[in-house]
């Protein structure tokens, strides 16, 4: 047990409060003090009636002059409301303040026992010997001073954040307003009348927007969020991540011409969706301050995410959309180095990623590209600056799309190249191999001549050996090696060698030039990828009959799904899961292959399939000409001598992502280098390829970094924000077919160009995932130069002495509830109404159907939509009264009925009407008179008459006890008001504590309202609770007044019951630094821990901790709180 | 698939007026891979009618039929929402009012019984859903529906309060819509597929009944509905017998057949008219 | 079985003191429960929140001895729709079994739901044939066209019903347990 008392001459007076009956009522107050003298060092005892009035204290200093006290007990209501006052009471008195303990007799003996008074003056009785004891071993404490920032940070410029910064402006602080929008104004710039007396909202409001941009003590940072807050010696460390506006907030004059020219419509958060959709780059609305353009970028669209070459389908899709085919040209060029190709035979990985493909099919991004190709604004090519020449020349082996698409960057950036391709003409396996039904000769020449056009030299009939390539490497700067798949493989099975069994690389060469003269008419093809179909497929364009045959069955095999549909719409028989064992050969010619039945795959650590068959399901498959078609591998013979290495699978092998191969001045890409992919794979590569090469020849090309750290957006948010936009679930259109049994008849292409109108129609489908379409026309009619595609976001870090919450509100979602909320377009928020009532809103002032857009003549409001729900937890709704919504909903009805809709017939169903404020009673009565029908009771749920669009309603009218349907062109939800989102962050940061509803809880809801719980941290506005304009107002000015009180002249008292540090006994261990989470405590270099008490709490985590009991808490030392656990634990009833 | 096996409790209606139910049940059973084993010990449970004159004997009774279930160690399958309810609300008291319970098992025990809360109370549209699947369902499927619009109904007790039952969305449930698509016919939306047939009135207050039973079926018959099909024997009692009451207050009758979910299953497994039932309907099925 | 009530609030009070009235009080008269009950389309006048109304202002007399209280068809809807979750179906069954231990026997609701005791206190199941004339009394014969029909589909129920097994334990049950 702990030590003696301090000081065996103290003397204590204890004064026991009656609180005017508040706990004399309860606990006997005389038997206390007639029992205090005989405790310790009890000099005095006494009563007051209100111990917290000037009399009361006026006692208090007189009796411990009179008894000469050094230390006084007072029992009354909580420390917590009355302590500070005390402490200068007794100070008054001359006595240090520390040297006083107060004991809560109301709140912890009076209250919770009201009903045993016997028991309660027991307890009392207690807690009072406690507090001797206390006191017995209380020290003097030093009060000190430090010198905070007078900087204070608002969080939110809304109306209240707004009102709260100027207030604080004007009393000489300099003010740091931060708010996530790109606009202040909050949601009072949404509300377009303000109740009682319907003045406009923007004009009361413009003024105060404006003075935060104008006032030079106001520091405006929209677009920005608090993302961490740190408790230093200055006050609070606020660091806010500044979001990219894209564009230079200096230069940007607020024109507007990006927003006429931008293609991308989107959600308009402002006008809540409604019938409006609003530009990618944008400005809220006229008003917004500050007067500054803002691009959405919300991320990476799928469809580019997923594209090799990252070809951005949104921007031109938007652009067809817009009718800028030119545009949409110049977009596509951005990164595709065989636009026309592309257009044709590119297997489309962006459309199996797009959005789109949950919601009514993927948009035809490939159709389109050849659509932008081959429209006669496009004939012309731009004339293209190429910057000057690099003294610098690159070879290219390999006329593929590898070896072009490499060529084709090099040259975008001054580094001239020559193209060596073995084939008589250019285009690799895109002229060599690729049937004409599939890539028009045309389309493809079109793209090589533009290529050309770039200064790219293409020599054809070029086959590079490995002496050629020495000397290409002697001569050039740096070699690319594309040079594809061109070894057919085949199986040495018996009878390979027949007459009849062909390859199918050979044959696709062959069949350019007409019918291969080995051919017969009953051709089977071996093998179920894509080149397997375009052999079998040119087959029976030369008039065969055509089976296939493979390992995989329909779900597993390798082909496009396309391929496999139109083949077999040609008449393509296929044999699934089948192995082929040996030829048969009947004089000297093939007439067939026996096969096995195909049990499972296995594949070997290289990925080759070892097919497992079945035995004794054997079966002949009948054929004059066998086509091998199971891959091809590169031709590396010739080249080996040079030294690159060969991976296992024969492949040329790359040491790096840079495509090195080990060789010095050599790369090596596309299939050659990859294995069989796809042609834009390929095109990657090249791409990959040039970046590589040019960055190791010192001329490195920078890719304009668009996305920065923004994420790949996900579908589903894709097509919610997409229908909020207006989109509806609409069909795919694609291009037309010719039917199979025509288009068998020879190589024509098939596939039909979208005509314009669908064209237009298909893209208007895109629903913008990205946001931005990243077409760049912006930039292109910006005269201020001033957008910056690649900003990237900023931290700024704020030192103030305080902060004051202004974050407000977001409106409840209702659509969780049974009103069709979501479901049926006329069912709109009153918040929605109010964008409606707004002449440059989304109707331009006309209140409408949104289904159908003809005037809302039957209306119903439904009031506390999401408010007074169960307090026990209905998850659906709030248990308050959101305070506002009565008088919103009877000043849109009012307004409607005088200026906008004068014969509607607009019906309020209400619990109560609750116009609680000043005039608002009058208000109330004068909408009554316009004619507005109040019902008294709630419909439970809204359903559509889908004939009409008409909304039906089902709700008892409890005046006259009848249960009626109503009839509405529009029903109106009074939506409840909920803490701003992101709230809980901010909170959390913060260190302030939350209520039960998620506002921001007062510090005291009656005395002390815009205090939070946390001493230099202010609420204003709805973040505390729900609350109109007027009162916004009046709350902030609180809020602000309360801070520049607290900041004063800058010098705060410290509270001195904090930690403190016996150097001779500390450690120096650290655990005290570690376990505090204000760093408060550091171990110093002095080699013992130091407390720095402008940041400690004095929360004692530090001392439990503490080893060897070096550190302790000024007013919670062992020895204190173990007497008084010692007087209760001896205390005998 | 493995046989589960279930203690059988098809309700007092199934027992006595709508036998069909009970025979169309038992004929499918094996088909799903479901034993039933029915208790000739197990009192009826009450309909939450007994509960309102005397909630505890309700909740002792109801307590003695799930103990018999779990002595048996089975689940417990019933053809009647109603049932399922109460049983369900049963089981919640004795949860959240263990003293009472305490005092129910005392006395339990004198019969070698003792309730834990083990036992599942399951109803067969659940059990379709959840264990079998439509999958299963529709493998089985012998004479497609094909063409049929059939509209599913329901009814209240399988669905509300969502906190006792909780099995899928109360206000826009799918699961009999996912089973008639199984058998190859075609769910007809309406919006009173969710709502009350009357049954619980039906002897009290008949005008409200018939009203009620007008409503729900001129929802399916207006959104072309050939056949309604509900998993609640009450329903379909209510709504087959009450029909005629309905016609009387329109122009031309709904003309509306009104089959048991086990019914319908029977038919797209191809039994025959007899063994599921058919003939015992007051409005004619077409087969 | 007091006739009368046992809380100082009358029929509030032993409402409120029963597990399905117990939320009673947290009525805000939004409505949702009538504007949402079939019965009250069907039945000009009923009304589940009045039900509530009356009960808490303790109209007793008026309230107990009506038919109406006996309306509800428990379809739930308006426990699903309550904002304040108070159950008004659950509180109109306490309505009922308070009536009942009030001694108000004589409306066909009560009698049906006495049924229910009897026939499970006599063979532990339900007697559909007798139901009816136990509900309606005399003016059964209403229901005759009903009846016919029926019959004709041979779906009278048997008027005897078989016993079941353990009637005994049943019995004792409902002794022990009634009260």
């Amino acid at each position: 047990m702990s030590d003696k008392p301090k000081n065996p001459k103290q003397r204590i007076g204890i004064f026991i409060c009656r609180c005017g009956g508040n706990i004399s009522d309860t606990v006997d107050v005389e038997h206390l003090v007639r029992h205090s003298p005989d405790m310790p060092n009890v000099e005095f005892a006494m009563w007051n009636s209100f111990t917290c009035s000037a009399e009361g204290q006026a006692r208090i200093k007189e009796k411990i002059k009179e008894h000469n006290l050094d230390s006084a007990i007072i029992g009354s209501c909580t420390p917590r409301q009355y302590e500070e006052l005390f402490r200068g009471t007794v100070a008054e008195a001359g006595i240090n303040p520390y040297m006083l303990e107060v004991v809560n007799l109301r709140e912890q003996c009076a209250y919770p026992h009201h009903d045993e008074p016997a028991k309660a003056t027991e307890k009392a009785t207690m807690l009072v010997r406690a507090a001797v004891e206390k006191a017995r071993r209380l020290v003097p404490l030093q009060i000190r001073q430090v010198q905070v920032s007078r900087d204070v940070a608002i969080i939110g410029a809304g109306i209240a954040g707004m009102h709260a910064a100027g207030t604080l402006a004007k009393l000489g602080h300099d003010v740091h307003l931060v708010e996530r929008e790109t606009t202040v104004g909050g949601n009072m710039a949404r509300v377009v009348k303000t109740f009682p007396t319907d003045d406009c909202a923007m004009c009361t409001l413009s003024p105060k927007m404006d003075e935060m941009t104008k006032n030079k003590r106001i520091h405006l940072l929209t677009n920005s969020e608090v993302v961490a807050v740190k408790k230093v010696r200055e006050g609070l460390k606020v660091t806010v991540r500044r979001n990219p506006r894209y564009l230079d907030e200096g230069t940007c004059t607020g024109c507007g011409k990006c927003t006429d020219n931008c293609p991308a419509g989107l959600y308009n958060e402002y006008n809540l969706g409604l019938t409006s959709v609003r530009k990618a780059i944008y400005k809220p609305f006229p008003a917004a301050v500050p007067n500054k353009y803002i691009l959405t970028r919300r991320g990476i669209p799928p469809c580019r995410d997923a594209c090799p070459v990252h070809q951005n389908a949104q921007g031109y899709v938007a652009l067809i959309a817009a009718g800028k085919f030119r545009e949409a040209r110049d977009v596509i060029r951005r990164d595709n180095p065989l636009p026309s190709v592309c257009g044709r035979v590119c297997n489309h990985v962006c459309e199996t990623e797009c959005s789109r493909s949950a919601d009514g099919g993927a948009i035809s991004i490939r159709a389109l590209k050849a659509f932008v190709m081959a429209h006669p604004d496009n004939a012309e090519e731009r004339p293209i600056s190429l910057p000057d020449p690099k003294p610098v020349k690159v070879a290219i082996v390999g006329g593929g799309p590898s070896g072009l698409a490499c060529a084709h960057d090099l040259a975008l950036h001054g580094i001239r190249s020559t193209v060596f391709e073995a084939g008589d003409e250019p285009g690799g396996v895109l002229s060599l191999s690729l049937p004409r039904y599939r890539l028009p000769r045309e389309v493809l020449e079109r793209d090589i001549a533009y290529i050309r056009g770039l200064g790219v030299e293409i020599r054809t009939g070029q086959p590079v050996d490995g002496p050629r390539l020495r000397s290409l490497l002697a001569e050039y700067d740096a070699v690319y090696l594309a040079i594809g798949l061109t070894r057919d493989k085949l199986l040495r099975l018996p009878g390979h060698d027949a007459e009849g069994v062909l390859l199918g690389g050979a044959f696709l060469h062959e069949v350019r030039h007409g019918r291969p003269s080995r051919m017969g008419n009953r051709v089977l093809v071996i093998g179920g990828g894509n080149v397997a179909f375009d052999v079998a497929r040119s087959a029976v364009r030369l008039g065969a009959r055509v089976e296939m045959m493979c390992l995989e069955g329909p779900e597993d095999m390798p082909a496009l799904p396309d391929e496999v549909r139109e083949g077999q719409e040609e008449g393509i028989v296929i044999h699934h899961r089948r192995s082929p064992q040996r030829f048969e050969v009947g004089g000297g010619r093939v007439t067939g292959v026996a096969t096995l039945a195909v049990d499972r795959i296995e594949t070997d650590e290289l990925g080759r399939l070892l097919p497992v068959t079945v035995p004794g399901s054997e079966k002949l498959l009948e054929a004059d000409t066998v086509v091998f078609a199971i891959g091809q591998g590169p031709d590396v013979e010739p080249l080996k001598e040079v030294g690159f290495g060969l991976n296992a699978r024969g492949l040329i092998g790359v040491t790096d992502d840079a495509l090195h191969t080990g060789v010095d001045k050599l790369y090596a890409g596309g299939d050659a280098a990859s294995g069989p992919t796809t042609v834009v794979a390929a095109m990657g590569m090249g791409r990959r390829a040039a970046r590589s090469i040019a960055s190791d020849l010192g001329y490195p090309i920078a890719d304009l970094d668009v996305f920065g750290p923004l994420p790949k957006v996900e579908a589903a948010d894709a097509i919610a924000l997409g229908h909020k936009a207006g989109h509806r679930t609409e069909p795919r259109m694609g291009p037309e077919h010719t039917p199979a049994a025509e288009r068998v008849k020879d190589f024509a292409p098939f596939e039909s160009v979208l005509d314009e109108a669908t064209a237009v129609a298909e893209a208007a489908r895109c629903l913008q995932c990205g946001g931005c379409a990243d077409c760049r026309v912006c930039d292109s009619v910006c005269e201020a130069r001033a957008l910056r595609y690649d900003q990237k976001p900023e931290l700024i870090e704020l030192v103030v002495g305080g902060v004051i919450v202004a974050t407000g509100f977001s409106e409840y979602d209702p659509s969780r509830l049974n009103y069709g909320y979501g479901r049926y377009p006329n069912v709109v928020t009153q918040f929605q109404l109010a964008r409606m009532l707004d002449p440059i809103g989304p109707t331009e002032g006309k209140v409408v159907r949104p289904l159908d857009g003809k005037v809302a003549r039957r209306i119903v409001m439904v009031q506390c939509v999401g408010s007074r729900g169960d307090a026990q937890g209905n998850k659906d709704m709030n248990a308050y009264c959101s305070r506002v919504c009565c008088m919103v909903s009877l000043k849109h009805a009012g307004l409607i009925k005088k200026s906008f809709v004068p014969d509607a017939q607009i019906t309020i169903c209400y619990i109560d009407i609750r116009a609680f404020g000043k005039g608002y009673e009058e208000y109330y009565d004068r909408v009554k008179t316009k004619g507005v029908r109040f019902l008294k009771g709630l419909p439970a749920r809204v359903r559509q008459d889908d004939a009409t669009g008409d909304l039906l309603l089902d709700v008892e009218d409890q005046h006259t006890a009848r249960r009626i349907e109503l009839r509405a062109d529009l029903v109106v939800l009074a939506t409840a008001t909920e803490p701003a989102r992101g709230t809980e962050d901010l909170v959390r940061m913060l260190t302030v504590s939350r209520d039960e509803s998620g506002f921001i809880r007062e510090f005291h809801p009656k005395i002390r309202p815009t205090d939070s719980s946390v001493k230099n941290v202010m609420v204003a506005g709805c973040s505390q609770g729900p609350k109109d304009i007027t009162d916004t107002i009046s709350q902030s000015g609180s809020a602000a007044a309360s801070l520049a009180a607290y900041l004063g002249d800058g010098f705060i008292t410290l509270n001195p019951l904090v930690a403190h540090v016996d150097a001779d006994r500390c450690r120096a261990c650290g655990r005290c630094e570690e376990s505090c989470e204000f760093q408060a405590v550091v171990v110093g270099p002095n080699l013992h821990a130091e407390v720095e008490e402008a940041l400690c709490e004095g929360c004692g985590k530090c001392s439990v901790i503490c080893p060897t009991g070096a550190i302790r808490v000024f007013g919670a030392h062992d020895e204190q709180i173990e007497g008084m656990m010692e007087a209760l634990r001896t205390h005998e009833s | 698939m493995s046989p589960s096996r279930f203690a059988y409790y098809p309700g007092c209606a199934a027992e006595a007026t709508v036998k069909e139910a009970d025979r169309a049940m038992r004929a499918i059973a094996p088909l799903l891979g479901l034993e039933l084993h029915p208790f000739e010990s197990m009192t009826c449970c009450g309909a939450g009618v007994l509960h309102e004159e005397q909630p505890d004997v309700s909740l002792a009774l109801n307590a003695r039929n799930l103990a018999i279930a779990e002595r048996a160690g089975l689940d417990l399958l019933t053809l009647c929402n109603t049932c399922l309810l109460t049983m369900l609300k049963a089981q919640h008291e004795l949860r959240s009012n263990p003293q009472l319970a305490g005092r129910i098992n005392e006395s339990l025990a004198r019969f070698d019984l003792r309730y834990e809360g083990r036992v599942k109370v399951r109803h067969l549209l659940w059990v379709l859903a959840e264990d079998v699947g439509p999958e299963a369902i529709r493998a089985l499927v012998k004479k497609p529906l094909a063409g049929l619009r059939i509209a599913p109904f329901y009814g209240c007790h399988i669905l509300r309060p969502e906190e006792v039952l909780g099995f899928e969305d109360g206000r826009d449930p799918n699961s009999m819509e996912r089973i008639i698509e199984a058998l190859g016919a075609e769910p007809v939306r309406y919006d009173a597929r969710t709502e009350c047939c009357g049954f619980h009135v039906m002897l009290v207050n008949a005008p409200a009944t018939t009203t009620m039973v007008g409503h729900c079926l001129e929802g399916a018959v207006d959104k072309r509905a050939d056949v309604m099909v509900t998993p609640c024997t009450l329903c379909q009692l209510t709504l087959d017998s009450y029909q005629y009451r309905a016609d009387k207050t329109r122009t031309q009758p709904l003309k509306l057949p009104v089959l048991h979910l086990p019914q319908l299953l029977g038919m797209a497994f191809g039994l025959d008219g007899k063994t599921l039932g058919l003939n015992r309907h007051l409005v004619a099925v077409a087969q | 079985m007091g006739g009368t009530a046992r809380h100082d609030r009358g029929l509030a009070g032993d409402v409120a003191a029963t597990p399905d009235g117990k939320d009673l009080d947290h009525c805000i008269q939004c409505g949702m429960c009538t504007a949402t009950c079939p019965v009250a389309e069907a039945v000009p006048g009923f009304s589940p929140r009045q039900i509530v109304a009356r009960t808490i202002l303790d109209l007793a007399d008026e309230l107990l001895a009506s038919d109406e209280i006996w309306y509800c068809a428990r379809c739930q809807q308006c426990v699903a729709s309550c904002r304040k979750n108070i159950r008004p179906a659950d509180i109109i069954t306490a309505i009922r079994t308070e009536a009942l231990r009030r001694g108000n026997r004589d409306t066909a609701g009560a009698r049906h739901t006495m049924a229910f005791l009897s026939d499970l206190g006599g063979k532990g199941k339900l007697n559909e044939a007798l139901l009816t004339f136990r509900t309606l009394r005399w003016s059964t014969f209403k229901m005759i066209p009903y009846a016919m029909r029926m019959l004709a589909r041979g779906k009278i129920p048997p008027p005897i019903v078989k016993e079941i097994e353990g009637m005994d334990e049943v019995q004792a049950l409902i002794e022990e347990f009634r009260k």
